[in-house]
This record gives C-alpha cells, sequence and structure tokens, in this order.
C-alpha cells in the first residue's frame, strides 16, 4: 500500500509545518512533555517513593488524573451521538475531532497508569494469552479490554473515514457505521466500568456506592462540551474550519442539562453522607470538613463546588451566558471544578482514613505534578498535530494528487 | 538471549497438566511455542522500557526475570533455576547465602488463627517479630502487623491509635487489637488483581508471586484491612537481619514496586512450625492452627469461645479470629 | 455454574448456554474464586496427626527448691505473721487473695517440698496447675484445650505447654506489664500545600 504510506508521510509532513504560534505552542508542549518524561525516567530509577504516595493512599494524582480523562474520552459520544444519531450536519464535520480527543484522552489515561504501576517493565502480564487477564473478576481487567477496544475503534473510524476523503473516495457504510454506533455505548461502557472498579470495592465505603457510575457519566457530560468549547473556539480562532454558532448552541443544550443534574447527584451523595452520619461517612467528612485536625481538602471541594454552582448559574441565566467572556469564563469553571471534584473528590478522600481508621493526608509533590502535567501536555501536542492533519484534509488541503478536486463531504448511506 | 530459554517446545509426552505446560486454568497449552515468542516480543518491549531507565543507573536488565512466567505454569526445573537465580541475587545484594524453598499446601489443611483479646498487651512483639523473619525493611519501615490500641467498650476504629508509646502496656482502659492479612476466604484482593498474581492456595493462604505483580495496587486499594504493603523503593536488609530461610511465596526478598503481605509465614507453618509472631507472644494471646481438625486449639476457640471478625458485614469471610478468652 | 455446564456439552453453543454465560460475566465478581483455587471447606479434615502436649516441669526453674534443705528443722508456724528473714521481700510483693491469704494457703504445712489444694491434696510443684484451678476452674478447661497460655512446638505436632506460675508469679499472679517496641514509624506527611 504505496498510497498508504505516502499518506502517513504526508501526514507528519502537515504536522510539521505550520505558523509561528503553532510553533510556540509545540515547543512550549515539548518542554512539558519532556519535564514529564524525565521525572518518569526519575520513578523508575528510584522506585516510587519519590512520590507522595504510601501504603495508606496509595493512589494519587495520577489516578485522580486518570477517573477525570476517562470521562473526556466518554465524553466524544456528546458529539458522536448528535452527529449520527441524530443526523446534525454541522456537528457530522467535527465528530472526527471528537474522535481524536477521545483518542487522546484514552492514551493519556494508559499513559497515566503506565507510570503509576510499580512495574511497568511487567504490563505485558495483561495480555491474556501470554499473561493472565483476571476476567471476569477483576474490573481493572475489563478497564483494559474496553480501553483498547474504545482506542482501537477511535482510530479506526476517523482514520479510515479520513483516508477516503483524502483519496476522495467515498467511504463505505459498512467499514466504519457499525464501530460508530458501537462506541456511543461503549463511550458509556469505558466510563462505568472506571466508576465499578471503584465501587466496587467494600473496603472503601466512600465509593461504595451505587451512585458513583451515574456521577461519573454526568460529569463526564457536563465537562466534555465544556472543554469542547473551550477547544471549539480555538480551532475556530486558528484554522481555517467553520465552526456553526449552532454547535455551540447544541454544547450549551447540553450543559444546561448536565450540569444541573450533576449537582443534583452531589447533592445526593452529601445527603445520604451526613444524614446518616455513620461511621462510613468518615470520608466525606473529611473531604467536605475535614477529620480531626486534618484538612487539607476541604478548601478544594468547596471551591470546586462554587465553580460549578457558579457555572451552572450562568448557563441557565441566558442574560449572562450571552456574555461571552462570562460563558468561556463558565466553560473553564466547569472544567476545573469538575476535575476537582472527580479527581481530588474523589480518589484522595478514598483512602482517608484508612481501613484501620488511620488519617494520613496526601498531597502530590512537585515531581509528581511535573510528570502529569507532562502527559497534559504530550495530550494537548497529540491532539494540536492530530486536528491540524484532520482538519486540512476535511478542508481539502491535504488531498491525494489525481483524486478529484471537490470530493464532496462523505455521505454515509444508512 | 540465553540459550537456556525455552523455545518452541515440545508438550510434555505425559500429557495433562503435570509437566506444568498448561494455563491456570489447567487447559493443556499446545501452543507453548507461540506463547514464548510472544512473550519473547512482549519481554523485548519490557526490556526497552527497563533499559532505559536502569541503563541510566548503569543496572543490567535481567532478561530472565523480565519473561519470568506466572508460578502457578512453571515446571520444577524452571522454578529451580529461579530460585538459584534469586539466591545467586540475594547473595550478589547482601553477601548472605540463602535457601528459598518452596513448600507445598498440605492436604486437609485450613490455616486460622484466634487472637485472644482479653491477653494482648499491645507489646508489639509480634510485629518485630514478623519483620525479622520477613525480611522486612527498616528503611523506609515496613511492618506486617499493626496493633491499634482502642479505648475500652469501643471497636471504633477511627478512635484508636497505632502510635501509642507508653513506658508501660497494657495502659489502664484500653485495649489492643493487632491487625494482619486474615487470608480471607472470600478475599476482595484475589478478585481485584488484574493479573492473577496473587491467589488464595488451598491451604487458605492468600499469597503474591512477587515476579508477577506489576504494581497497580488495586489490591492495596480492595483489602480492608489495610493488610497490603507496597516495595516503594528497592527492600535493602543489613546483612545480619537477612533472614536465610526463604520461602519464594512468603519472605524471600522482595523486588521494588510489588505488593506483599503476611503470609502466615508459609515456610514455616508448612513444615509444621508455627509463624513467627505465634512464637514470640510473650502473653500466649494468639492461637495458630488448622481449623479443620478438631483437636487444634483454633478449631476449639471457634467452636467454643465467643469469637468475632472484623468487618464481617464485609463478606470477606477472613481466617483471623478475636475472641475474649 | 450451569453456564459452565453448557459450555462444555457437545450441544454447547445453546442460546441459553450463552445467556448465562453473558449473565454470569455481566454478574461479575458476586461471588467468585479465583480459577485454580478450591472451595474452602471445614470438612472431612485430613488425619488428626498424634499430638502430645507435655506440660513443662516448673522444679528446675526454683533456684530454693527443695525447700526442705532449709526447712527440714524448722518448725512450721500455722498461724499468720510478718515475714522476717529470707522471705521478707514477700510481705510486700504478696499480692494474691485480698490479705485472706498467706504463705500456708498454697505451701502445705505437713510437707513444705509441697503444695497443698484446696481440698487438702498435696501436689508437686509441677503440678501446681491443679492448685491453682482449685480457684481459678475457668482457666483449667481453657488451659487444657491449649487456648489459655503459651503452647510451644509445631502446630501440627509434638506441644509443650507451661505450668501456672511460669506466667503468673503465684505471690503476685497479675501478668507483669511490659514495655512495648516502637510504635510505626510516622506518617510521609504532605510536602505541598
Amino acid at each position: 500500500m504505496k498510497q498508504l504510506i505516502i499518506y502517513f508521510l504526508r501526514m507528519g509532513l502537515c504536522a510539521i509545518k505550520g505558523s509561528r504560534t503553532y510553533y510556540v505552542w509545540m515547543a512550549t508542549l515539548l518542554i512539558f512533555i519532556v519535564m514529564g518524561g524525565l521525572e518518569w525516567a526519575h520513578d523508575i530509577r528510584e522506585g516510587l517513593v519519590v512520590t507522595n504516595m504510601s501504603d495508606h493512599v496509595s493512589w494519587g494524582i495520577g489516578i485522580a488524573n486518570f477517573v477525570y480523562f476517562v470521562g473526556v474520552a466518554a465524553g466524544a459520544a456528546v458529539l458522536v451521538v448528535p452527529a449520527y444519531l441524530f443526523h446534525r450536519e454541522d456537528i457530522k464535520e467535527l465528530v472526527l475531532l471528537g474522535e481524536m480527543l477521545a483518542v487522546v484522552a484514552v492514551s493519556m489515561c494508559l499513559l497515566f497508569i503506565m507510570t503509576d504501576v510499580g512495574r511497568p517493565d511487567r504490563l505485558w502480564h495483561l495480555t491474556p494469552g501470554i499473561g493472565f487477564l483476571n476476567i471476569p473478576s477483576s474490573l481493572l481487567s475489563w478497564d483494559v479490554i474496553v480501553f483498547t477496544g474504545y482506542l482501537l475503534m477511535n482510530l479506526w473510524i476517523p482514520g479510515y473515514l479520513l483516508f477516503a476523503r483524502y483519496r476522495g473516495k467515498k467511504p463505505t457504510a459498512m467499514a466504519y457505521l457499525p464501530f460508530v454506533f458501537l462506541s456511543m455505548i461503549w463511550a458509556v461502557t469505558i466510563h462505568t466500568v472506571t466508576a465499578f472498579l471503584l465501587s466496587g470495592l467494600g473496603s472503601r465505603p466512600f465509593w461504595n456506592t451505587p451512585i458513583l457510575a451515574p456521577r461519573f457519566l454526568i460529569s463526564a457530560g457536563a465537562s466534555a462540551p465544556a472543554l469542547l468549547i473551550l477547544l471549539f473556539t480555538v480551532i475556530k480562532r486558528f484554522t481555517k474550519l467553520d465552526v456553526k454558532q449552532s454547535v455551540f448552541d447544541y454544547f450549551l443544550y447540553v450543559l444546561k442539562i448536565a450540569m444541573p443534574i450533576n449537582l443534583f447527584l452531589v447533592g445526593c451523595e452529601v445527603f445520604q453522607e451526613f444524614y446518616t452520619g455513620s461511621l462510613h461517612s468518615a470520608s466525606a467528612y473529611y473531604l467536605y470538613f475535614g477529620l480531626h485536625g486534618h484538612s487539607m481538602l476541604p478548601k478544594f471541594i468547596w471551591t470546586a463546588l462554587t465553580f460549578n454552582i457558579t457555572a451552572t448559574i450562568i448557563f441557565l441565566v441566558p442574560q449572562l451566558r450571552r456574555i461571552p467572556k462570562l460563558m468561556y469564563t463558565a466553560c473553564g469553571l466547569t472544567v476545573v471544578g469538575i476535575w476537582t471534584e472527580k479527581g481530588m473528590g474523589l480518589v484522595f478522600p478514598g483512602f482517608v482514613p484508612n481501613p484501620l481508621g488511620e488519617i494520613e493526608e496526601y498531597a502530590p509533590n512537585a515531581g509528581e505534578i511535573i510528570l502529569c502535567v507532562g502527559i497534559v501536555a504530550l495530550g494537548a501536542f497529540l491532539y494540536t498535530a492530530m486536528a491540524k492533519i484532520t482538519i486540512a484534509i476535511q478542508t481539502g488541503e491535504l488531498r491525494m494528487k489525481g483524486s478529484e478536486p471537490e470530493a464532496p463531504a462523505p455521505e454515509p448511506a444508512e | 538471549m540465553k540459550k537456556s530459554l525455552p523455545m518452541f517446545r515440545e508438550p510434555e509426552a505425559s500429557g495433562g497438566c503435570g509437566g506444568g505446560s498448561c494455563d491456570s486454568d489447567g487447559h493443556e497449552d499446545h501452543d507453548e511455542g507461540r506463547r514464548d515468542f510472544l512473550r519473547m516480543a512482549a519481554g523485548a518491549a519490557a526490556v526497552g522500557v527497563a533499559a532505559t531507565a536502569t541503563g541510566c543507573g548503569g543496572e543490567k536488565p535481567d532478561y530472565e526475570e523480565l519473561l519470568q512466567k506466572h508460578y502457578r505454569v512453571m515446571t520444577d526445573d524452571e522454578k529451580k533455576r529461579v530460585f538459584a537465580r534469586l539466591e545467586a541475587k540475594t547473595k550478589a545484594l547482601t553477601g548472605v547465602t540463602v535457601h528459598i524453598s518452596d513448600p507445598q499446601p498440605l492436604e486437609g489443611v485450613h490455616y486460622a488463627y484466634a487472637l485472644n483479646l482479653s491477653h494482648c498487651n499491645g507489646n508489639r512483639r509480634c510485629v518485630e517479630a514478623c519483620a525479622r523473619e520477613n525480611n522486612l525493611p527498616n528503611d523506609p519501615e515496613m511492618r506486617y502487623i499493626r496493633v491499634i490500641e482502642l479505648d475500652n467498650g469501643s471497636q471504633h476504629l477511627e478512635k484508636g491509635t497505632v502510635h501509642y508509646a507508653p513506658e508501660k502496656v497494657p495502659q489502664k482502659g484500653k485495649f489492643y487489637l493487632p491487625v494482619q492479612c486474615h487470608q480471607c476466604d472470600n478475599p476482595p484482593c484475589v478478585r481485584a488483581c488484574p493479573t492473577k498474581a496473587t491467589w488464595k492456595e488451598p491451604d487458605g493462604i492468600v499469597v503474591v508471586d512477587y515476579n508477577w505483580c506489576i504494581g497497580c495496587r488495586y489490591c492495596q486499594a480492595a483489602c480492608p484491612y489495610h493488610a497490603r504493603r507496597f516495595n516503594w523503593v528497592a527492600p535493602s536488609i543489613e546483612p545480619d537481619r537477612v533472614n536465610p530461610n526463604q520461602g519464594y511465596l512468603s519472605n524471600r526478598i522482595r523486588p521494588v514496586g510489588v505488593v506483599e503481605k503476611c503470609t502466615f509465614c508459609l515456610h514455616r507453618t508448612r513444615n509444621g512450625r508455627y509463624p513467627a509472631c505465634y512464637e514470640v507472644c510473650p502473653t500466649g494471646a494468639r492461637k495458630f492452627g488448622n481449623l479443620a481438625d478438631p483437636q487444634s486449639e483454633v478449631r476449639k476457640i471457634v467452636e467454643n469461645k465467643r469469637v468475632w471478625i472484623l468487618k464481617e458485614e464485609l463478606g470477606t469471610e477472613p481466617r483471623f479470629f478475636y475472641f475474649y478468652g | 455454574m450451569s453456564a459452565k455446564r453448557f459450555h462444555r456439552s457437545a450441544e454447547g453453543r445453546t442460546w441459553v448456554g450463552k445467556c448465562s454465560l453473558l449473565g454470569a460475566l455481566l454478574l461479575g465478581a458476586c461471588h467468585p474464586h479465583a480459577p485454580g483455587e478450591k472451595e474452602h471447606s471445614e470438612g472431612p479434615p485430613g488425619p488428626t496427626p498424634v499430638v502430645s502436649v507435655t506440660i513443662e516441669p516448673r522444679t528446675p526453674m526454683l533456684p530454693a527448691y527443695p525447700c526442705s534443705g532449709c526447712h527440714a528443722d524448722r518448725q512450721p508456724h500455722p498461724e499468720k505473721y510478718v515475714l522476717k528473714e529470707f522471705h521478707e521481700v514477700r510481705n510486700h510483693e504478696f499480692q494474691h487473695g485480698e490479705d485472706k491469704f498467706w504463705c500456708y494457703q498454697c505451701h502445705s504445712v505437713k510437707n513444705i517440698d509441697k503444695l497443698v489444694t484446696a481440698t487438702g491434696e498435696l501436689v508437686s510443684f509441677d503440678e501446681a496447675f491443679l492448685l491453682c484451678t482449685g480457684c481459678h476452674g475457668d482457666k483449667l478447661k481453657d488451659w487444657r484445650a491449649g487456648m489459655h497460655g503459651l503452647l510451644m512446638g509445631n502446630w501440627n505436632g509434638d506441644k509443650r505447654k507451661k505450668s501456672c506460675p511460669a506466667c503468673h508469679d503465684p505471690h503476685d499472679p497479675r501478668y507483669p506489664s511490659l514495655k512495648p517496641e516502637k510504635p510505626p514509624a510516622a506518617s510521609k506527611g504532605l510536602k505541598a500545600f
């Protein structure tokens, strides 16, 4: 497939060439990526003792980020569903960018896991056949399966469609449509399995609640559109791709539903923990009020709640959301608020107090933060490059020699 | 690659799982050769990771260790080679000649522990004896057993403390609750492990294959008794503290990045001896034996004393019974 | 599990089998055991090993035994009085029986090398447990069964136990308090924020 190789080479060239802003952006990201990489090498050499994790809080900022970015990956469904289920043409142009986001988010999640395990050289033990995968018991094994599936699906669909567009050929519906519909369900699955791996543990009463999976899905449904609004604003500003106002209206529509429901679910959880007030609520007390003098987390969760409530108000009140600055602020607040509430505000308090009632707090140290920033930077780097290529192909800039000059947008048969 | 590595080996002529050519579910494996090849390919990737990191530190990555199979599918010969390699490594690291054994579970035995809370006075001799027996490092400190000092009248663990340090124990108005791995019959840690690196042996002990564990620490999150420990750093034991009588699944010196826990000293108990914590306890608060044997003390305790189980509502079915005798 | 039965049978891939397998997979971790792990059962137990339990003799541990070495040519003093020589330390240390007891409660008047039970039976120092459990009967059954006190040896082999005075000084039987070993290392603590 000589054409395929040329295609990849041309994609690479497209990613390398760009405007000055592009270079500055990518160079900055590269710095963070390299710093993160060096920190990971340091982790492997010295052992994870260089982090602030301990036998009491054995999962830290890495897993917190993992949990959040799984939501972002699942949030790609926010684009896929209207594009293919409701046949919204304005969104269909952007759906590939959404799937790219899913790929990048899943890759980031896998990196967060890889940099967090004690023996990354043994990750091959997870491969069924040469290793052992603990199915059906271990939810982490299921997570490996669903992640791999989602990653492959979201690599295939845009890959196939872009290659078809590049060649000016009409894509065959059967080659990608079944995967599209599968990915809608699969997006829910990956986030639910991640929720289950936490909520299945009886040893952690803070997580051992049925509301965890719905909370995950709703908060993903809230933070993904906010992130996408910001993302597409940037894309509209810096690229040739035209993002219609109707797309932003659609995202706002999702936010107007998801944000209040998210607050409601938080309220449900808070009520049950504090009204019952059993010993199982110790972690909730630690999160919201501090416990026995240990109170690192309450300021974070209250800030997150304030952010979420403020953002919800801005989204719901027409006079407020019409002001672009307020709108973007609200989106930013949503992303930060939900990251805090779902990442730090979920993973850290699960370990405090520990099962024997001891309290040992955790906060990431500089090295861990550098590693996480590095991985997020890598995600941003990959996404920028992939988006650039996608937009180039979609707008017709990147086109195979000899194909029709004006290939129409692929019209998938039903 | 060393030429002693098995490549495209013929399945054992005896058939069945006797030759060890089966996966953990007991199915005969005719794809041994393909698996070996795939394992080596994956191992090459692992070597890449290891070489990148350790290359900076100057260590040579151990290819045999990177490609080592799961304990449950290794043949006896492979195990012997692994033990020899580990003994050599320990000798190189500490200068101590150790012997790594692999005692098999005894038939008809189901270990249980009973702890008499009326007699435990919180002296923590068990904690230190366990550390010496099991080659637990001091820096950073790792201890399998945690003794909680609680006020009389309540088992509210949050109100207790492990950091008590009075001149004398027992303190007035307090009682002491030692906690270690309960070797549960329905272990949440075994369910959680994504690679089946930890499992429950037929005699009840929940063990970890330290050379298979990937260090994800999900089992640590799943354990309701805070029983599991992770090697955040490569453990270093002073040569005079090394216990040379080691078991592959129990007290051999572990590598960095893996999880470990109390194994009821299986290198002792499978040879009829008591665990180290039992032997050192000065008050006789600890009782250990075979729950399946009606003559054993633990069986008599469970049948006659008012025993209770920590966090019984979680359904973990521990084999560690507390009682007031 | 019924799913396994369908899975392995010749008809194998019936839809019922598929559904129950799917159901089992969905139910997931309800009550699985790790593969290869045997179901725990309380019986039938393995062959009970022949276990002998020896009681360690006490007399070798007594520095002043035999007492008749000094007491052979001394008259017994049946009435209670304050000791003045050799054993006078017992005046201060004696914490047993709330002032109702004194030496001849347990030591035999007739034979100083023996102890006397509440029923007047003479027992040797090695059988002191017969004396102690005359009052502390609840402990006898537990001690005989190995539930009380130290039981040394092998859990599936021969065992040894000690008589009561080995741990409980009969003159001050309360088990001595001990200096505890050091507490666990301090926590990592917060290094940021």
